[in-house]
């Protein structure tokens, strides 16, 4: 039985794909990106690239060569934030964040560089649009927000968001979303996209990125070499180059493509963790940290029990039930104060595609049991 | 190389890989080679083919918004050739 339901922390079980091309990779065929033109490197770039198109269209953009490959979500989004904003301005966030987006922009307030302030949100978390506009200053440079929530699932509706906020670039942290629930980059007109690959989107760690749509508007994180324009002390003004420096994370990029190759079919349905929350939410000795509207719910939730704290609740699942899940704060400090469970935090279930109904009635039962 | 052969450089790799499938995809002879010494500041790979199959693929590179340089072969010496 899959009793893992920390899958927001990092997803697993993988594909057996994934292991297996990186594995190839790191024993059979090697090679590195780009730098020469022998076979063992060719075959390397080739498969990269084929990593970067299958993003591209998993994320809905018909612009891959905008994919910028780093080592998590977290890189992507220092490398856009911090790229962005070097020449000052107001920053826009919302009230769900996760310290990805907080810290970057508080670390660039405390270096008197930005202002920034948090959208209106309904009590879950989801963005109030129609009061985007006053929040809206002359000089608003970005609009920065997680799509899913690592606290309680609720996914925002970026699409809506950059209506609201028109020309103002939007940038979308989907660590959460991407792979486990819709991502339209060209139609929702998502400017800048952070993303992970070891978590829904069933890669090894390490792997991540970003989709820069308007290269010119962002600074290098990182200088170095790149294989190109290389009589240059210069950065390239190209993409991906411009953002690519140093080797990137060849045997990862050849799990997380295996990955995306490899996706399995869900084992349980949409009614059935639809079931699993309703079951959850009928014990009275818990709050349910989830979206108001299902249709905005992705693949996680969190509970608050009236008496046990959040510490005490992960232990017990995991020494009564074998169940393994996340207490506490989950780096999403801002996210616990709007839900009112700062500084305690709450105890989170995450699910993975490999989950059948019954574990999730196991689990289902667990809650039930621990709740008495 | 013959007198009629060509190198086709592009502005990065990624470029370099998406020419050399569209010429797979169309059974464009190509080659993928090392940049020439001369021209070694671009990425560390590029592609050779003939001349008329530089035209179909320069026709390519450009409708792709891809920036490329063609270089008959005799324009270098450095062992490539």
């Amino acid at each position: 039985m899959n009793l893992y339901f920390d899958n927001c922390a990092t997803s697993f079980p993988k594909p057996a794909a994934v292991a297996e091309a990186m594995v190839r990779h790191l024993n059979e065929t090697g090679g590195t990106y780009g730098r020469s033109a022998y076979p063992r490197i060719l075959q390397s770039t080739r498969l990269v690239e084929e990593c970067r198109d299958q993003l591209a269209a998993k994320m809905g953009s018909t612009e891959a060569g905008k994919i910028i490959l780093t080592a998590n979500a977290t890189t992507a989004l220092n490398l856009m934030i911090q790229g962005i904003c070097q020449k000052g301005g107001h920053v826009l966030t919302s009230a769900m964040e996760h310290n990805a987006i907080a810290r970057p922009l508080e670390h660039l307030r405390q270096l008197g560089l930005i202002e920034w302030e948090l959208l209106e949100s309904a009590p879950d978390g989801r963005i109030l649009v129609d009061k985007i506009a006053s929040k809206l200053r002359h000089n608003t440079i970005l609009v920065a927000i997680c799509h899913m929530s690592n606290v309680n699932g609720m996914a925002q509706s970026p699409g809506e968001i950059k209506k609201a906020i028109g020309e103002i670039p939007l940038l979308v942290d989907a660590s959460q979303s991407l792979g486990s629930h819709p991502v339209m980059v060209d139609e929702w007109g998502i400017d800048f996209l952070a993303f992970t690959g070891h978590k829904s989107l069933l890669g090894p760690t390490g792997t991540g990125g970003a989709f820069i749509r308007y290269p010119e508007m962002v600074e290098p994180l990182l200088y170095g070499g790149t294989g190109s324009g290389s009589d240059s002390f210069l950065m390239p003004s190209f993409v991906p180059d411009r953002f690519e420096a140093g080797t990137p994370n060849i045997t990862g990029i050849h799990g997380l493509n295996a990955a995306l190759k490899n996706r399995p079919v869900a084992q349980h349905s949409r009614d059935d963790f639809a079931a699993l929350l309703q079951e959850v939410k009928r014990n009275s000795n818990f709050k349910v940290r989830c979206a108001a509207d299902f249709g905005h719910q992705g693949k996680l939730f969190s509970v608050v029990h009236n008496s046990l704290s959040s510490s005490e609740l992960a232990l017990r699942f995991y020494e009564e039930f074998g169940i393994e899940s996340r207490a506490g704060l989950h780096c999403a400090p801002l996210a616990h104060r709007h839900l009112g469970s700062f500084p305690t935090g709450d105890c989170r279930f995450s699910l993975s595609p490999y989950h059948t109904p019954e574990e999730l009635n196991y689990l289902a039962k667990a809650i039930h049991d621990v709740g008495k | 190389m013959s007198e009629n052969r060509e190198i086709v450089l592009f502005q990065n790799i990624r470029q370099v890989i998406k020419a050399e499938q569209w010429c797979m995809d169309n059974s464009f002879p190509v080659k993928v080679i090392p940049v020439p010494k001369p021209y070694s500041t671009e990425c560390g790979m590029c592609l050779e083919t003939t001349k008329d199959n530089a035209d179909k693929l320069e026709e390519f590179a450009m409708e792709s918004g891809m920036i490329t340089q063609r270089i008959p072969t005799t324009n270098y010496t450095n062992g490539h050739k």
